[in-house]
């Protein structure tokens, strides 16, 4: 049942998240378009507006995926199942510091985690770009089904130009994400208007 | 501290107003919250707080949602984990409910296209970003980025599932960063004073 199903998977993906959502944006990606719930370019979409409201990029993604699946049932059930772990673990958690302290192996493993976190959080640059400035990259593991080319690779110089200057935009005046999304939109309305590529 | 209902109430009102304010979730509500229940409400103290911010970090799950269940309990107990967590997700939940028939109805034109396509871009800009100050913040060394790139190289190149990476991750750490003094200096002052470190990050996500 879809909605068992929306569960299920939200809560698996609650359960692992670590070091913030975009960790978790390549794992998302996955669990989500095996299924045939959103398509790639769709849930890339989902992300770059949950950078414009209110709430964690997992949260946002669970709503609307469960809202395109199985409507306004689906969205309440796949943020609930996201919830869920979380409520379960930070109930033992609670329990273990109150009766007893933080041992230092678990300060190594998490530091371990968070580091690994990091590069968890750069394929999730790789699956933006695919989805703008390159596409048909060989795409991800070599010895999946889609492991050889997926396509013939195409360049936008538009989307490639837009990324340097947000990133350096950014970086030097220090702005929100949502100036800089807007900003990017516009840009992208521009090209298309003056008929780039 | 006032009764159990005015408590309760406090706590789902507050919820839903630092959800509904503020962008970026997780780390970004931190000082949010620390003004609202510690200096406002006095419902904690700079330690408790202090006790929410270090397991909330140390946890596996969404930062928004663990924020909001573990300040809940402590306030009010269980029924306090379960009213802030509700108060917290629905200005998300209503939003993207609201949202989601107009982004499916317009991201097919192709107008729309080339806009989103922008915003995929920009996107990745911002995310290297966060990348970089997450590094700092972490107080990175050599050791760090080597698991990050090996992380990166495994999900991408070998094909491994990222969830698999996770406790991987957790048992080599403990091997590699065993023997030095645990967690980075630059993270237990920022577990220390919340609201000066902080803000830097407030901006982006």
């Amino acid at each position: 049942m879809i909605l068992w199903e929306l569960f299920g998977v939200f809560a698996r993906i609650g359960a692992v998240t670590f070091g913030g959502g975009y960790a978790m944006v390549s794992l998302i990606e996955r669990e989500i378009t095996d299924r045939m719930w959103l398509t790639t370019a769709e849930f890339a979409d989902i992300v770059a507006v949950s950078q414009m409201t209110p709430g964690p990029l997992a949260l946002n993604v669970a709503t609307y995926v469960g809202r395109q699946t199985a409507g306004v049932p689906g969205a309440l059930v796949a943020s609930f199942g996201l919830a869920a772990p979380a409520a379960v673990i930070i109930a033992l958690a609670l329990l273990v510091v109150r009766s007893g302290r933080k041992t230092a192996w678990i300060g190594a493993a998490v530091r371990g985690i968070r580091a690994a976190a990091l590069g968890l959080i750069g394929t999730a640059i790789l699956f933006f770009l695919e989805s703008s400035v390159i596409q048909g990259l060989p795409d991800g593991p070599i010895w999946s089904k889609s492991g050889g080319a997926s396509g013939p690779l195409e360049f936008s110089a538009t989307a490639a130009a837009v990324f340097a200057v947000t990133l350096f935009a950014a970086h030097r005046f220090k702005l929100g994400p949502i100036r800089v999304i807007l900003g990017a939109a516009v840009l992208g309305l521009i090209a298309y208007a003056a008929g780039l590529p | 501290m006032e009764s159990l209902p005015r408590r309760l109430f406090g706590l789902f009102i507050s919820y839903l107003k630092i959800a509904a304010s503020t962008l970026g979730g997780g780390m970004a509500m931190l000082p949010v919250m620390e003004e609202e229940f510690v200096e406002k409400r006095h419902w904690l103290t700079s330690e408790d707080f202090l006790d929410v911010v270090t397991l909330i970090n140390a946890l596996p799950g969404v930062i928004a949602i663990n924020s909001s269940l573990v300040i809940g309990s402590k306030v009010a107990g269980a029924a306090g984990a379960a009213v802030a967590c509700i108060g917290g997700l629905i200005p998300s939940v209503a939003v993207i409910l609201l949202l989601a028939p107009l982004i499916s109805l317009i991201r097919n034109a192709p107008a729309a296209i080339a806009a989103f396509t922008s915003v995929r871009a920009a996107v990745a800009a911002l995310i290297l970003l966060l990348i970089i100050r997450q590094g700092k913040k972490l107080n990175a060394g050599l050791k760090e980025w080597a698991f990050a790139l090996t992380a990166l190289a495994a999900v991408r190149i070998v094909g491994i599932h990222p969830i698999i990476i996770i406790p991987a991750a957790g048992i080599l750490g403990f091997f590699v960063f065993r023997g030095d003094d645990s967690g980075s200096p630059e993270e237990d002052s920022a577990r220390l004073n919340p609201q000066k470190t902080l803000p830097r990050k407030r901006r982006r996500r």
